[in-house]
């Protein structure tokens, strides 16, 4: 199972998340409050902390909650139940919901004082399969839950999410929705010095820095009659470079410069800050030119893209379920090419994207118009 | 190879940049003056010289090469983008007129004089010509550059022209030519335009709506059928859906059949074909499951 809950919560907040984290206190707090609850839906990419603020709620409603941890074999039921306050709070479920009640293994609960309960359930994006008659689970759940007067915050994935929200109106159940924005690489140094403490390797010159780039591009859409536009490259100097030891002499420019190096490969996302710094130290030091990107220029087939987009979606799938999604066509063969690349990794016949291969996966799939 | 191309055409713009009327002359030994090659004002319009007529060929030659390569440079700038592609595929046909039009423009201000009197004469010959036969060469032109001024489509969109439907995969000064779902080649006379509808399914959005239809019993359960049919539109791989773009089923009724049309944008139009398949065989195989039945043909039907 993915997790990302690597990046607590603290350092959410220290990075800069403090508005998306107040969102969930907020509703929280109406509910401990009022007895009111409301529907919030926490979304983010893979790896990118939405179990760190799932467990920030669960810690802010002090036990009188019940947690369901989804697993794919949640689009098979209905969807996890809604608490009765009247009989079981305050446990978890990590058998994610092969229970289509999410409740029967509920046990040690608590009574509620007030309120219409609380549910978490962490990794919606399982609740479907992206087939016919895949939306059983989602749209029971959805039902019951959008007339409801209990709390439940939920996390999705964030590519799950959009299509989910096109096809079926997500969006429209979930009135306080949490999206966790990429970091700047000064809030990627913040996770990465409160991760992994103040002892962090020595950041070296290695007289390279790698692929840092002095000056990057970036594009302003120009608006053409009959309501068109076009994308116009302009050029951007790049301030982390700018202010490198190599140019100004200072000691502490090699340090923003491989924080940019980091954003840019993690492309913001803490999780995979984490998991590419972790495998970028090496004999205890780390510069610049120790950080690689992803070198893969995917160009996916269609049978590869219909896989990759349902790994990309919801994060971990096993063969036996993508093969039942497939059926016409060559999943094992279709896997074995995107693990010989580097874009999947097969775990115990769990098919993942490695932190690594995220943003490239999301680039090649976006290209091919499947991200909306 | 290259030094002389470049020594010819930059001999012509110098050529072109030379003040005309002036004539140049060559002193003979016997102290009279002969007329060198008239550059206009003088008795002769034209300077169809060897050497001009030869430029004028290398400028068109060279030009057809800086066509082709611009617009096979853009074309896989487009093919890199992908989904993007539209936004680079627009500037084909407005990069070959430039090219052309400049090309033209350069070999006639080096092999005419357009003076007043010249163009008259030039006109006067254009009108000849015209009514020799050019005529739809030159409603051709216009069509083309009508296509390149409007864009009523670009390279890249889907197009009804006349009795012809496929991908517009160039503009050319004279003709556009498409790419039928069947893969083939049909090269359309850019004056269709004045003659006939044109039908652009996309509007150089890569998005393009799609319609599948199918045909089951009256007495087959519709509301289910419409359920696996919306199911399959939203499922596949191919298509888009966005509030402005939401997918649909449409049903209606009739005697001895009810149509449910399946209508959802695919998320490039390059894959309608395979759109249309794999909602089709999806379907057709959950109808199977569902025990949902094809129209049957009635003995009563005229012919049965």
């Amino acid at each position: 199972m993915v997790s990302d809950a690597s990046v607590p919560v603290e350092d959410l907040r220290a990075a800069g998340f403090g508005d998306e984290v107040e969102k969930v206190a907020t509703a929280i707090a109406g509910y401990l409050d009022d007895g009111v609850g409301g529907n919030v839906a926490v979304v983010s990419d893979p790896y990118a902390g939405r179990d760190s603020l799932l467990a920030y709620a669960e810690s802010l409603l002090d036990g009188e909650v019940v947690r369901v941890d989804l697993d794919p074999s949640a689009a098979d039921g209905t969807g996890p139940e809604l608490p009765d306050p009247g009989e079981v709070t305050g446990a978890s479920d990590t058998s994610g919901a092969g229970d289509p009640s999410g409740t029967s293994e509920v046990e040690d609960g608590r009574s509620a004082d007030d309120g219409a309960g609380a549910l978490i359930v962490a990794n919606c994006h399982y609740l479907f399969q992206r087939r016919i008659d895949g939306f059983a689970a989602l749209d029971a759940f959805l039902d019951r839950i959008a007339l409801s007067e209990a709390l439940v915050v939920t996390s999705w994935n964030r590519y799950a999410w959009s299509y989910l929200d096109g096809v079926r109106d997500v969006g429209d159940t979930f009135p306080a929705t949490v999206e966790i924005p990429p970091l700047d690489a000064e809030e990627i140094a913040t996770v990465v010095e409160a991760h992994f403490g103040p002892d962090l390797p020595d950041i070296v010159d290695t007289g390279s820095a790698g692929r840092v780039k002095t000056v990057v591009f970036d594009s302003r859409e120009v608006g053409l009659p009959r309501g068109r536009s076009v994308a116009v490259p302009y050029p951007k100097p790049n301030p982390a470079w700018t202010a490198s030891w190599s140019v100004t002499g200072e000691d502490e420019g090699i340090e923003a410069v491989t924080f940019e190096k980091l954003r840019r490969v993690s492309v913001g996302n803490p999780g995979v800050a984490i998991a590419v710094w972790e495998e970028s130290v090496t004999d205890g030091e780390i510069a610049p030119g120790y950080i690689e990107g992803f070198a893969t220029d995917l160009e996916l087939d269609d049978d590869a893209a219909a896989v990759l987009w349902t790994v990309v979606a919801q994060e971990s799938v096993g063969i036996d379920r993508l093969s039942a999604l497939f059926d016409r066509r060559p999943v094992e063969a279709t896997v074995q090419k995107l693990v010989e690349r580097g874009f999947v990794t097969l775990d115990d016949d769990r098919v993942m994207v490695p932190p690594r291969a995220l943003h490239p996966a999301v680039v090649a799939l976006e290209r091919r118009g499947m991200l909306w | 190879m290259t030094s002389s191309f470049a020594a010819i055409v930059a001999g012509a713009l110098l050529q072109i940049g030379t003040p005309t009327g002036t004539g140049t002359g060559t002193a003979t030994g016997t102290g009279t003056a002969t007329p060198g090659p008239a550059t206009g004002g003088g008795t002769d319009p034209t300077q169809f010289t060897p050497q001009n007529v030869l430029t004028a060929a290398v400028i068109l030659v060279v030009a057809y090469l800086l066509a082709s390569t611009l617009s096979l440079v853009l074309s896989k700038l487009a093919d890199r983008l992908a989904h993007q592609r539209f936004r680079v595929m627009f500037l084909i046909p407005i990069v070959k007129f430039f090219v052309y039009g400049g090309a033209l423009y350069v070999v006639l201000r080096l092999l005419f004089n357009l003076t007043q009197t010249q163009l008259v004469a030039f006109a006067g010959l254009l009108g000849a010509a015209l009514g020799l036969g050019l005529k739809d060469l030159l409603a051709d032109i216009v069509g083309g550059l009508v296509v390149v001024l409007e864009q009523p489509f670009q390279v890249g969109d889907k197009v009804q022209m006349g009795e012809y439907y496929g991908e517009v995969v160039d503009i050319g000064v004279r003709s556009t030519t498409l790419v039928t779902p069947t893969d083939t080649l049909v090269v359309v006379p850019n004056f269709t335009l004045f003659n006939d509808s044109v039908a652009n399914a996309n509007t150089s959005d890569a998005e393009m709506l799609v319609v599948v239809e199918f045909y089951v019993d009256p007495d087959a359960d519709v509301e289910r059928a419409t359920d696996i049919v919306e199911d399959a539109l939203v499922t596949s791989p191919y298509v888009f859906v966005s509030d402005a773009t939401p997918a649909s089923v449409v049903v209606e009724d009739d005697l001895y059949y009810r149509t449910l049309r399946g209508k959802a944008y695919v998320n490039d139009l390059r894959s309608e074909v395979k759109f249309k398949t794999d909602v089709t065989e999806r379907v057709l195989g959950a109808f199977d499951d569902a025990g949902i039945e094809s129209p049957k043909v009635s003995a009563d039907l005229p012919g049965e």
